[in-house]
Protein backbone atom coordinates (compact mmCIF):
# COMPACT_ATOMS: atom_id res chain seq x y z
CA UNK A 1 0.00 0.00 0.00
CA UNK A 2 1.25 3.28 -0.86
CA UNK A 3 2.01 5.49 1.93
CA UNK A 4 2.72 8.73 0.28
CA UNK A 5 1.96 10.30 -3.25
CA UNK A 6 5.50 10.96 -4.71
CA UNK A 7 5.32 14.41 -6.07
CA UNK A 8 7.64 13.65 -8.60
CA UNK A 9 5.94 11.06 -10.56
CA UNK A 10 3.09 14.00 -10.76
CA UNK A 11 2.81 15.93 -13.82
CA UNK A 12 4.97 13.99 -15.74
CA UNK A 13 3.18 11.19 -17.08
CA UNK A 14 0.56 13.21 -19.09
CA UNK A 15 2.12 16.73 -19.09
CA UNK A 16 4.36 16.76 -21.44
CA UNK A 17 2.36 17.14 -24.49
CA UNK A 18 2.98 19.60 -27.88
CA UNK A 19 0.84 22.15 -30.01
CA UNK A 20 0.52 18.92 -32.66
CA UNK A 21 -2.01 17.29 -30.02
CA UNK A 22 -4.13 20.69 -29.93
CA UNK A 23 -4.31 20.45 -33.78
CA UNK A 24 -6.19 16.91 -33.89
CA UNK A 25 -8.94 16.60 -31.97
CA UNK A 26 -9.45 13.35 -32.22
CA UNK A 27 -5.98 12.58 -30.68
CA UNK A 28 -6.95 15.20 -28.19
CA UNK A 29 -10.36 13.16 -27.42
CA UNK A 30 -8.33 10.20 -26.93
CA UNK A 31 -5.46 11.19 -24.67
CA UNK A 32 -7.79 13.88 -22.14
CA UNK A 33 -11.38 12.65 -22.43
CA UNK A 34 -11.21 10.01 -19.92
CA UNK A 35 -9.42 11.90 -17.78
CA UNK A 36 -11.05 15.00 -17.87
CA UNK A 37 -14.37 13.21 -17.20
CA UNK A 38 -13.28 11.89 -14.04
CA UNK A 39 -12.47 15.19 -13.15
CA UNK A 40 -15.65 16.73 -14.18
CA UNK A 41 -17.60 14.09 -12.68
CA UNK A 42 -16.31 13.98 -9.53
CA UNK A 43 -16.46 17.69 -9.49
CA UNK A 44 -20.23 18.10 -10.12
CA UNK A 45 -21.81 14.57 -9.39
CA UNK A 46 -23.58 14.40 -12.63
CA UNK A 47 -22.54 12.01 -14.93
CA UNK A 48 -24.33 13.76 -17.92
CA UNK A 49 -23.55 17.54 -16.83
CA UNK A 50 -19.66 15.58 -17.33
CA UNK A 51 -19.81 14.63 -20.78
CA UNK A 52 -21.89 17.70 -22.03
CA UNK A 53 -18.61 19.78 -20.40
CA UNK A 54 -15.81 17.54 -21.17
CA UNK A 55 -17.23 17.93 -25.19
CA UNK A 56 -17.54 21.88 -24.55
CA UNK A 57 -14.61 21.98 -23.24
CA UNK A 58 -12.53 19.54 -25.78
CA UNK A 59 -14.29 21.66 -28.43
CA UNK A 60 -13.57 25.30 -27.26
CA UNK A 61 -9.54 23.80 -26.70
CA UNK A 62 -9.85 22.99 -29.88
CA UNK A 63 -10.99 25.69 -31.58
CA UNK A 64 -8.99 27.99 -29.58
CA UNK A 65 -5.91 26.22 -29.24
CA UNK A 66 -4.43 29.22 -30.80
CA UNK A 67 -4.24 31.17 -28.00
CA UNK A 68 -2.33 27.99 -25.93
CA UNK A 69 0.80 29.32 -25.55
CA UNK A 70 2.36 26.25 -24.04
CA UNK A 71 3.03 27.90 -20.91
CA UNK A 72 1.47 24.98 -18.90
CA UNK A 73 0.45 21.58 -20.07
CA UNK A 74 -1.96 20.60 -22.28
CA UNK A 75 -3.71 18.96 -19.75
CA UNK A 76 -3.56 21.99 -17.02
CA UNK A 77 -4.88 24.37 -19.91
CA UNK A 78 -7.56 21.94 -20.69
CA UNK A 79 -8.76 21.40 -16.63
CA UNK A 80 -8.58 25.34 -16.41
CA UNK A 81 -11.03 25.40 -18.95
CA UNK A 82 -13.36 22.48 -17.56
CA UNK A 83 -13.15 24.37 -14.39
CA UNK A 84 -14.63 27.10 -15.77
CA UNK A 85 -17.21 25.52 -17.72
CA UNK A 86 -18.30 23.99 -14.19
CA UNK A 87 -18.58 27.04 -12.72
CA UNK A 88 -21.14 28.49 -15.09
CA UNK A 89 -23.00 25.70 -15.40
CA UNK A 90 -23.59 25.16 -11.36
CA UNK A 91 -24.30 28.81 -11.13
CA UNK A 92 -27.38 28.26 -13.63
CA UNK A 93 -30.68 27.56 -11.74
CA UNK A 94 -31.90 25.19 -13.81
CA UNK A 95 -28.28 22.94 -12.84
CA UNK A 96 -29.54 23.68 -9.14
CA UNK A 97 -33.22 22.35 -9.24
CA UNK A 98 -31.96 19.41 -11.74
CA UNK A 99 -29.46 18.49 -9.15
CA UNK A 100 -31.71 18.27 -6.43
CA UNK A 101 -34.47 16.15 -8.46
CA UNK A 102 -32.24 13.71 -9.06
CA UNK A 103 -28.51 12.95 -9.13
CA UNK A 104 -26.52 10.91 -11.82
CA UNK A 105 -23.25 10.82 -10.25
CA UNK A 106 -20.60 7.99 -10.95
CA UNK A 107 -21.76 5.15 -9.15
CA UNK A 108 -18.36 3.18 -8.13
CA UNK A 109 -20.06 0.07 -7.27
CA UNK A 110 -20.53 -0.44 -10.95
CA UNK A 111 -16.63 -1.25 -10.60
CA UNK A 112 -16.48 -4.43 -8.67
CA UNK A 113 -15.90 -6.30 -11.76
CA UNK A 114 -12.87 -4.41 -12.98
CA UNK A 115 -11.20 -4.41 -10.15
CA UNK A 116 -7.53 -6.55 -10.40
CA UNK A 117 -8.76 -9.83 -9.26
CA UNK A 118 -5.36 -11.56 -9.83
CA UNK A 119 -3.75 -9.40 -6.87
CA UNK A 120 -5.77 -8.95 -4.36
CA UNK A 121 -8.50 -11.52 -2.68
CA UNK A 122 -12.09 -10.85 -3.01
CA UNK A 123 -11.79 -9.61 0.58
CA UNK A 124 -9.37 -7.33 0.02
CA UNK A 125 -11.31 -5.51 -3.42
CA UNK A 126 -14.13 -5.51 -1.13
CA UNK A 127 -12.38 -3.23 1.32
CA UNK A 128 -11.06 -0.94 -1.26
CA UNK A 129 -14.30 -0.26 -2.39
CA UNK A 130 -15.45 0.47 0.28
CA UNK A 131 -12.60 3.06 1.38
CA UNK A 132 -13.46 4.44 -2.14
CA UNK A 133 -17.08 5.05 -1.81
CA UNK A 134 -16.26 6.84 1.16
CA UNK A 135 -13.49 9.02 -0.16
CA UNK A 136 -16.49 9.51 -2.81
CA UNK A 137 -18.84 10.38 -0.01
CA UNK A 138 -16.66 12.83 1.44
CA UNK A 139 -16.21 14.93 -1.61
CA UNK A 140 -19.84 15.42 -1.56
CA UNK A 141 -19.70 17.25 1.69
CA UNK A 142 -16.59 19.54 0.36
CA UNK A 143 -17.00 22.95 -0.90
CA UNK A 144 -16.87 23.48 -4.89
CA UNK A 145 -13.39 24.77 -4.35
CA UNK A 146 -12.18 22.01 -1.78
CA UNK A 147 -13.31 19.29 -3.86
CA UNK A 148 -11.83 21.14 -7.30
CA UNK A 149 -8.39 21.33 -5.64
CA UNK A 150 -8.48 17.52 -4.10
CA UNK A 151 -9.53 16.16 -6.95
CA UNK A 152 -6.79 17.92 -8.97
CA UNK A 153 -4.00 17.38 -6.46
CA UNK A 154 -4.74 13.39 -5.64
CA UNK A 155 -6.75 11.81 -8.58
CA UNK A 156 -5.39 14.45 -11.73
CA UNK A 157 -2.02 13.92 -10.05
CA UNK A 158 -1.19 17.73 -10.29
CA UNK A 159 1.68 19.32 -8.83
CA UNK A 160 0.61 22.76 -6.66
CA UNK A 161 2.06 24.93 -8.95
CA UNK A 162 -0.09 23.06 -11.65
CA UNK A 163 -3.32 23.69 -9.51
CA UNK A 164 -2.60 27.41 -9.47
CA UNK A 165 -2.61 27.68 -13.06
CA UNK A 166 -5.57 25.78 -13.62
CA UNK A 167 -7.63 27.54 -11.15
CA UNK A 168 -5.81 30.99 -10.40
CA UNK A 169 -5.17 30.78 -7.26
CA UNK A 170 -2.22 31.80 -5.06
CA UNK A 171 -0.39 28.18 -3.03
CA UNK A 172 -1.28 29.77 0.00
CA UNK A 173 -4.97 29.41 -0.82
CA UNK A 174 -4.68 26.10 -2.85
CA UNK A 175 -2.78 24.67 0.34
CA UNK A 176 -5.44 26.41 2.47
CA UNK A 177 -8.31 24.12 0.69
CA UNK A 178 -6.49 21.18 0.33
CA UNK A 179 -5.98 21.01 4.34
CA UNK A 180 -9.65 21.23 5.05
CA UNK A 181 -10.35 18.80 2.15
CA UNK A 182 -8.11 15.97 3.99
CA UNK A 183 -9.56 16.74 7.22
CA UNK A 184 -12.72 16.25 5.69
CA UNK A 185 -12.17 13.26 4.57
CA UNK A 186 -9.64 11.74 7.28
CA UNK A 187 -13.20 12.74 8.95
CA UNK A 188 -15.28 10.28 6.71
CA UNK A 189 -12.61 7.26 7.34
CA UNK A 190 -12.66 7.54 10.91
CA UNK A 191 -9.81 9.99 11.38
CA UNK A 192 -9.53 12.05 14.70
CA UNK A 193 -9.02 14.82 13.05
CA UNK B 1 -4.50 12.66 27.03
CA UNK B 2 -3.28 15.76 25.90
CA UNK B 3 0.00 14.72 26.08
CA UNK B 4 -0.74 12.18 23.25
CA UNK B 5 -2.33 14.24 20.98
CA UNK B 6 -0.17 16.97 21.19
CA UNK B 7 2.92 14.20 19.94
CA UNK B 8 0.36 12.78 16.99
CA UNK B 9 0.58 14.90 13.79
CA UNK B 10 -0.91 18.21 13.18
CA UNK B 11 -3.73 18.55 10.37
CA UNK B 12 -0.55 20.62 8.31
CA UNK B 13 1.58 18.11 8.96
CA UNK B 14 -0.79 15.07 7.42
CA UNK B 15 -1.61 16.73 4.67
CA UNK B 16 2.17 17.36 4.04
CA UNK B 17 2.82 13.83 4.52
CA UNK B 18 0.50 13.05 1.92
CA UNK B 19 1.58 15.70 -0.29
CA UNK B 20 4.66 14.06 -0.45
CA UNK B 21 6.58 16.14 2.03
CA UNK B 22 7.53 14.05 4.78
CA UNK B 23 10.62 15.66 7.08
CA UNK B 24 12.78 13.99 9.54
CA UNK B 25 10.86 15.06 12.28
CA UNK B 26 7.18 13.57 10.94
CA UNK B 27 9.33 10.16 9.64
CA UNK B 28 10.88 9.94 13.15
CA UNK B 29 7.00 10.14 14.68
CA UNK B 30 5.75 8.03 12.16
CA UNK B 31 8.10 4.85 13.20
CA UNK B 32 7.29 5.58 16.76
CA UNK B 33 3.39 6.70 16.57
CA UNK B 34 1.89 3.58 15.77
CA UNK B 35 -1.60 5.70 15.54
CA UNK B 36 -0.53 8.25 13.09
CA UNK B 37 1.18 5.64 10.75
CA UNK B 38 -1.97 3.70 10.64
CA UNK B 39 -3.95 6.65 10.08
CA UNK B 40 -1.63 7.81 7.26
CA UNK B 41 -1.78 4.33 5.53
CA UNK B 42 -5.59 4.06 5.78
CA UNK B 43 -5.87 7.49 4.48
CA UNK B 44 -3.37 7.21 1.46
CA UNK B 45 -4.98 3.78 0.75
CA UNK B 46 -8.42 5.04 0.24
CA UNK B 47 -7.61 8.00 -1.79
CA UNK B 48 -5.73 5.27 -3.61
CA UNK B 49 -7.84 3.35 -4.23
CA UNK B 50 -10.49 5.99 -4.79
CA UNK B 51 -8.36 7.45 -7.86
CA UNK B 52 -7.48 3.91 -9.46
CA UNK B 53 -11.05 3.02 -9.32
CA UNK B 54 -12.56 6.56 -10.30
CA UNK B 55 -9.66 6.10 -13.30
CA UNK B 56 -10.96 2.70 -14.15
CA UNK B 57 -14.47 3.80 -14.42
CA UNK B 58 -13.79 6.89 -16.58
CA UNK B 59 -12.10 4.85 -19.09
CA UNK B 60 -14.45 2.59 -19.17
CA UNK B 61 -16.93 5.46 -20.06
CA UNK B 62 -14.99 6.94 -22.42
CA UNK B 63 -14.67 3.82 -24.42
CA UNK B 64 -17.79 2.79 -23.90
CA UNK B 65 -18.76 6.37 -25.82
CA UNK B 66 -19.89 5.64 -29.62
CA UNK B 67 -17.05 7.05 -31.43
CA UNK B 68 -18.56 8.55 -35.37
CA UNK B 69 -16.10 7.05 -37.49
CA UNK B 70 -15.06 9.41 -40.54
CA UNK B 71 -17.50 8.90 -42.94
CA UNK B 72 -15.54 8.62 -46.49
CA UNK B 73 -17.78 10.92 -49.18
CA UNK B 74 -19.23 8.86 -51.86
CA UNK B 75 -18.08 10.42 -55.37
CA UNK B 76 -20.64 13.41 -56.21
CA UNK B 77 -21.80 13.64 -53.04
CA UNK B 78 -20.81 17.55 -53.02
CA UNK B 79 -24.05 17.86 -55.09
CA UNK B 80 -25.87 17.52 -51.58
CA UNK B 81 -24.09 19.82 -49.99
CA UNK B 82 -25.12 23.32 -50.10
CA UNK B 83 -22.30 25.02 -50.03
CA UNK B 84 -21.01 23.31 -53.40
CA UNK B 85 -24.10 24.86 -54.76
CA UNK B 86 -23.58 28.37 -53.08
CA UNK B 87 -19.99 28.54 -54.27
CA UNK B 88 -20.84 27.26 -57.74
CA UNK B 89 -23.84 30.39 -57.36
CA UNK B 90 -20.92 33.10 -56.64
CA UNK B 91 -18.74 31.85 -59.20
CA UNK B 92 -21.40 31.95 -62.00
CA UNK B 93 -22.05 35.39 -60.59
CA UNK B 94 -18.92 36.73 -60.44
CA UNK B 95 -18.17 35.18 -63.46
CA UNK B 96 -21.12 37.48 -65.06
CA UNK B 97 -20.21 39.86 -63.17
CA UNK B 98 -16.85 40.46 -64.91
CA UNK B 99 -18.10 39.73 -67.92
CA UNK B 100 -20.20 42.69 -68.07
CA UNK B 101 -17.95 45.17 -66.81
CA UNK B 102 -15.73 43.46 -69.59
CA UNK B 103 -18.44 44.08 -72.07
CA UNK B 104 -18.77 47.59 -70.58
CA UNK B 105 -15.44 48.44 -71.18
CA UNK B 106 -15.61 46.91 -74.69
CA UNK B 107 -18.54 49.20 -75.87
CA UNK B 108 -16.80 51.83 -74.54
CA UNK B 109 -13.33 51.11 -76.36
CA UNK B 110 -15.75 50.77 -79.59
CA UNK B 111 -17.37 54.38 -78.83
CA UNK B 112 -14.38 55.48 -78.54
CA UNK B 113 -13.17 53.95 -81.68
CA UNK B 114 -16.10 55.25 -83.79
CA UNK B 115 -15.45 58.45 -82.43
CA UNK B 116 -11.96 58.94 -83.48
CA UNK B 117 -13.26 57.25 -86.88
CA UNK B 118 -15.17 59.63 -87.44
CA UNK B 119 -13.00 62.40 -86.79
CA UNK B 120 -10.78 60.96 -88.76
CA UNK B 121 -13.39 60.95 -91.88
CA UNK B 122 -14.24 64.41 -90.33
CA UNK B 123 -10.89 65.35 -91.72
CA UNK B 124 -10.23 63.35 -94.54
CA UNK B 125 -13.34 65.00 -95.92
CA UNK B 126 -12.19 68.58 -95.04
CA UNK B 127 -8.82 67.62 -96.69
CA UNK B 128 -10.92 66.17 -99.71
CA UNK B 129 -12.53 69.62 -99.94
CA UNK B 130 -9.32 71.27 -99.99
CA UNK B 131 -8.39 68.88 -102.45
CA UNK B 132 -11.00 69.44 -104.82
CA UNK B 133 -10.42 73.06 -106.32
CA UNK B 134 -6.65 71.89 -106.86
CA UNK B 135 -8.14 68.54 -109.31
CA UNK B 136 -10.65 70.89 -110.74
CA UNK B 137 -8.21 73.30 -111.72
CA UNK B 138 -5.91 70.25 -112.50
CA UNK B 139 -9.21 68.86 -114.72
CA UNK B 140 -9.17 72.60 -116.33
CA UNK B 141 -5.40 72.40 -117.28
CA UNK B 142 -6.23 68.93 -118.71
CA UNK B 143 -9.01 70.63 -121.29
CA UNK B 144 -6.52 72.95 -121.83
CA UNK B 145 -4.34 70.58 -123.00
CA UNK B 146 -6.14 68.58 -124.91
CA UNK B 147 -7.87 72.37 -126.73
CA UNK B 148 -3.97 73.39 -127.86
CA UNK B 149 -3.74 69.35 -128.86
CA UNK B 150 -7.02 69.67 -130.84
CA UNK B 151 -6.09 73.10 -132.13
CA UNK B 152 -2.66 71.52 -133.62
CA UNK B 153 -4.00 68.52 -134.87
CA UNK B 154 -6.27 70.57 -136.41
CA UNK B 155 -3.71 73.01 -137.89
CA UNK B 156 -1.38 70.14 -138.97
CA UNK B 157 -4.32 68.47 -141.04
CA UNK B 158 -5.19 72.03 -143.06
CA UNK B 159 -1.31 71.93 -143.58
CA UNK B 160 -1.43 68.48 -144.58
CA UNK B 161 -4.44 69.05 -146.79
CA UNK B 162 -3.22 72.32 -148.55
CA UNK B 163 0.14 70.13 -149.37
CA UNK B 164 -1.90 67.43 -150.57
CA UNK B 165 -3.83 69.83 -152.55
CA UNK B 166 -0.69 71.36 -153.99
CA UNK B 167 0.62 68.43 -155.03
CA UNK B 168 -2.39 67.04 -157.17
CA UNK B 169 -2.69 69.86 -159.58
CA UNK B 170 -3.61 68.68 -163.34
CA UNK B 171 0.01 69.69 -164.59
CA UNK B 172 1.54 67.14 -162.26
CA UNK B 173 -0.52 64.42 -162.58
CA UNK B 174 0.17 64.70 -166.36
CA UNK B 175 3.71 65.46 -165.56
CA UNK B 176 3.76 69.08 -167.08
CA UNK B 177 5.65 70.88 -164.48
CA UNK B 178 9.93 70.30 -164.55
CA UNK B 179 10.25 70.37 -161.21
CA UNK B 180 7.83 69.87 -158.29
CA UNK B 181 10.78 71.66 -155.95
CA UNK B 182 9.32 75.25 -156.74
CA UNK B 183 6.02 74.08 -155.53
CA UNK B 184 7.95 72.35 -151.98
CA UNK B 185 9.30 75.25 -151.04
CA UNK B 186 6.04 77.56 -151.50
CA UNK B 187 4.37 75.01 -149.35
CA UNK B 188 7.16 75.19 -147.03
CA UNK B 189 6.79 78.96 -146.99
CA UNK B 190 3.50 78.16 -145.80
CA UNK B 191 4.03 76.49 -142.85
CA UNK B 192 6.59 78.50 -141.83
CA UNK B 193 4.63 81.44 -141.93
Amino acid sequence: MQLVLNPGMIGCAMGEATLTELDDIVALDRAYRARLLRFVAYSTGDMDLAETVVQDCLLKAYNGRESFRGECSVYTWLAHIAGNLVRDHQRTRKFQFWRKVQKTGPDLSELAGLLPSGESSPESQILARERAQHVSSALETLSENQRTIFLMRFVDEMDLQEICQATGMQVSTVKTHLHRAVKAVRLKLGGRA
Amino acid sequence: MEADLKRHLTDEQFTDLLLGGSPSQVQTHLQECAQCREEADRVSGAIGDFSEQSRMWAERRAAARPMREVERQPAGSWLLRPQAWAGAALTIALAAGIGMMLHKDHALTVQQAAATAQANATKVQAEAAKAQPVATRMQAEAKVTRATLKADNALLTAIDGELRADESTPASLYGLTGSSSGSSTKSAKRVSN
